[in-house]
């Protein structure tokens, strides 16, 4: 599957972490396509894999103990294909991709800017970093960036430090910085956990009309189902290292087709199905540990629906509008 | 009029006007050079067996309001009764020794099930040491209690002799509420006791939450910031913002016919798990002001859609607006 409009096509990506406890396999095996000018949703709980996944599409994973196999196909501007996995985490290949074509904001902005730089200082340097621009011009353009994440007086905030803004707008100025190269595609790791609700919600409003304006893929990384609605054109979700469901944010929502969407989904409050005080349908036990993965189905002991044959690896099964891992849907076909 | 004053008959905490200042220190001598209102005149009743939310931006004093109703900060003005007995008792000035009583009654579950227990002590000892402050000395009688909690928490009795590292963070907030259990409460203040967790463990926990309420006729004061959270779980919500209450009533009132338009600029923000439903945007973005240099008039003013030259100017104070209905907005009174 070769399409023109798959910005980022990942297979078989496996992430292994080496601890003092043996390997732990973050990653097993995903595949799954970033289309140009969409926003993918990916959930799951802790643990479950989604930020190593974010990571390693810049290959920050963790070094020297991580390993990446698979790949990860970027295609550029100009249709030149890079396989990720396979350059020098340090080289100059992946410090071009960084600059051009993939940026990254995080939860906590506060920690993932230099706190004895000015919000200007730090926009500018990632600037420098790929094109050459006198210094008026730069100023302008920081200002340019500041204004286009609706930064309230722009000119001034250049000048101040990290610390001096508020959560919100911190935010703000992480994804002025993000976008200042003008990437292609923008991954977002829980970019407004740590935020208030109000201000959570200017926020996603903002990434929603940027994505918009500047045509860029997103891909969002939450654990917040009642935001991936709000975003998401496609959702994955993934548990135990593994996708177990995809497709369309309509057809996850409404038609959810393995057993553990379909229980995270009942498990938060939703005012219009739930009456008040109802118990809510939690899955029983939790996240099995990463050294002592169940074999087979990994959701296996906490299925509502678990059968025999669950002992066994499920592979995918195509439903309409995505793909589920779940043995219930044995005799579709295969991708 | 005001909420202060109607005393229900079955009310087990009656929190009048409270009043929470923290001292801003500057210079080499600490000198006080202002005061920040966390608690800025809070008055909330709480029937036996309700369970109140209370709900609010980061900083707007749910926090502080928390761990002062629990004394473990003193109060700056204002009064605090807790039923005890056939009386009510004074808890606001009592010095530490007289508090042992209250705190019986009271206690807490914290957010971070990864900080709030003590990693060094054996889980046995963590949930049982306040039977030992209170005076239990027997060992078995102990032990058996823990057990029995334990298990009334959905854990086995055996966990008493493991440390909290190997436990999850749904099992450790399990263990933090035995230890709130341990002494027969009859009210559990929870600052944001579900926030921390996976949305799964987080659906187990609400459920155990609600068991040991039908169990225990607990009373429950549950501040968070997760408004469905809220909503599933409480009777009567309480609204705050920047150390006042704006509004206060039942749950239903206030997701149906909330008047303060802070209220509803909060409830517009709630992300709902539904691809399709429509959402009027709400357009009022900014953050709070810095509680130490607090807006005049109505603190809320300067970000409302509906301020008038009166808002700027004059505090709002609570009036009744409905059955159970309490809201501080002059807009309300204007249309009156």
């Amino acid at each position: 599957m070769v399409g023109a409009n798959h910005l980022v096509q990942v297979e078989d990506l496996r992430i292994h972490i080496r601890t003092e406890d043996g390997i732990v396999k973050a990653v097993d095996g995903i595949t799954f396509d970033i289309d140009a000018d969409k926003v993918l949703g990916v959930v799951g709980e802790s643990g479950c894999g989604k930020s190593i996944t974010a990571l390693s599409l810049l290959r920050l994973e963790p070094r020297p103990h991580g390993t990446l196999y698979g790949s990860i196909r970027v295609t550029d501007d100009r249709d030149r294909v890079t396989d990720l996995v396979k350059l020098d985490p340090l080289g100059k290949q992946i410090r071009r991709i960084r600059a051009r074509d993939i940026s990254m904001i995080f939860q906590e902005p506060m920690t993932a800017f230099n706190p004895v730089y000015t919000i200007g200082n730090q926009i500018a340097e990632s600037v420098l970093a790929y094109r050459k621009m006198p210094p008026r011009e730069l100023t302008e353009y920081c200002i340019e960036m500041l204004r286009r994440v609706r930064m309230p007086s722009a000119e001034g905030v250049i000048n101040r430090y990290p610390h001096e803004l508020s959560g919100g707008m911190r935010q703000r100025a992480m994804i002025a910085l993000a976008l200042s190269c003008r990437p292609r595609l923008l991954i977002a790791d829980e970019p407004t956990t740590a935020l208030d609700v109000t201000v959570q919600a200017s926020i996603i409003r903002l990434m929603k009309e940027l994505q918009q304006e500047l045509g860029m893929a997103i891909m969002f990384i939450t654990h917040d189902l009642g935001v991936i609605a709000e975003i998401a054109d496609d959702v994955q979700v993934m548990y135990m290292g593994k996708i177990v469901e995809s497709g369309s944010v309509r057809r996850i929502y409404h038609g959810a087709k393995h057993p553990y969407t379909m229980a995270l989904l009942k498990s938060v409050p939703n005012p219009n199905k739930l009456p008040r005080k109802s118990r809510l349908a939690s899955i029983e036990g939790s996240v099995p540990d990463p050294f002592n993965i169940p074999e087979g189905c990994r959701f296996r002991n906490r299925c509502p629906q678990r059968m025999d044959r669950c002992s066994e690896e499920p592979p995918l099964f195509a439903v309409e509008e995505g793909l589920v891992r779940c043995w219930l849907y044995e005799g579709r076909d295969r991708p | 009029m005001t909420a202060q004053g109607q005393t229900r008959a079955d009310s087990l905490l009656l929190v009048d006007d409270l009043k929470k200042y923290f001292p801003v220190k500057k210079g080499l001598f600490k000198r006080v050079v202002g005061h920040v209102k966390a608690l800025d005149g809070v008055t909330m009743d709480m029937a036996a067996g309700e369970t109140m939310g209370l709900v609010g931006e980061s900083g707007c004093g749910k926090t502080t309001f928390g761990r002062t109703v629990s004394r473990l900060l003193h109060p700056t003005g204002g009064r605090i009764r807790f039923r005890m007995g056939d009386g009510y008792q004074d808890v606001t000035t009592l010095k530490e020794r007289d508090l042992k009583a209250y705190r019986r009654q009271v206690q807490l579950v914290f957010q971070d099930p990864h900080s709030s227990l003590n990693p060094r002590m054996l889980v046995g000892d963590i949930i049982g040491e306040p039977l030992l402050v209170n005076g239990v000395k027997g060992r078995r009688q102990r032990e058996d209690a823990v057990v029995r909690r334990l298990e009334t928490v959905g854990l086995n009795g055996d966990y008493r002799r493991r440390y909290p590292h190997e436990f999850s963070g749904g099992q450790r907030q399990r263990i933090s509420i035995a230890r709130a259990l341990i002494l027969n409460p009859s009210m559990i203040i929870c600052d944001e006791a579900v926030s921390a967790l996976d949305v799964s463990v987080q659906a187990q926990i609400l459920n155990l939450f609600l068991d040991l309420q039908e169990e225990f006729a607990l009373t429950y004061l549950f501040i968070t910031h997760d408004l469905s959270v809220v909503q599933h779980v409480s009777d009567r919500i309480t609204v705050m913002y920047l150390g006042k209450v704006v509004e206060q009533a039942p749950t239903e009132t206030i997701f149906r016919e909330a008047i303060h338009p802070y209220t509803q600029f909060l409830l517009s923000a709630i992300p709902i798990p539904d691809p399709d439903a429509k959402k009027e945007a709400a357009q009022m973005d900014g953050a709070v002001p810095d509680p130490a240099n607090p807006p005049s008039g109505c603190a809320f003013h300067p970000r409302c859609l509906f301020a008038s030259e009166r808002c700027v100017t004059e505090q709002p104070y609570l009036v009744e607006a409905g059955s159970d209905h309490y809201v501080a907005c002059h807009f309300l009174l204007d249309a009156e």
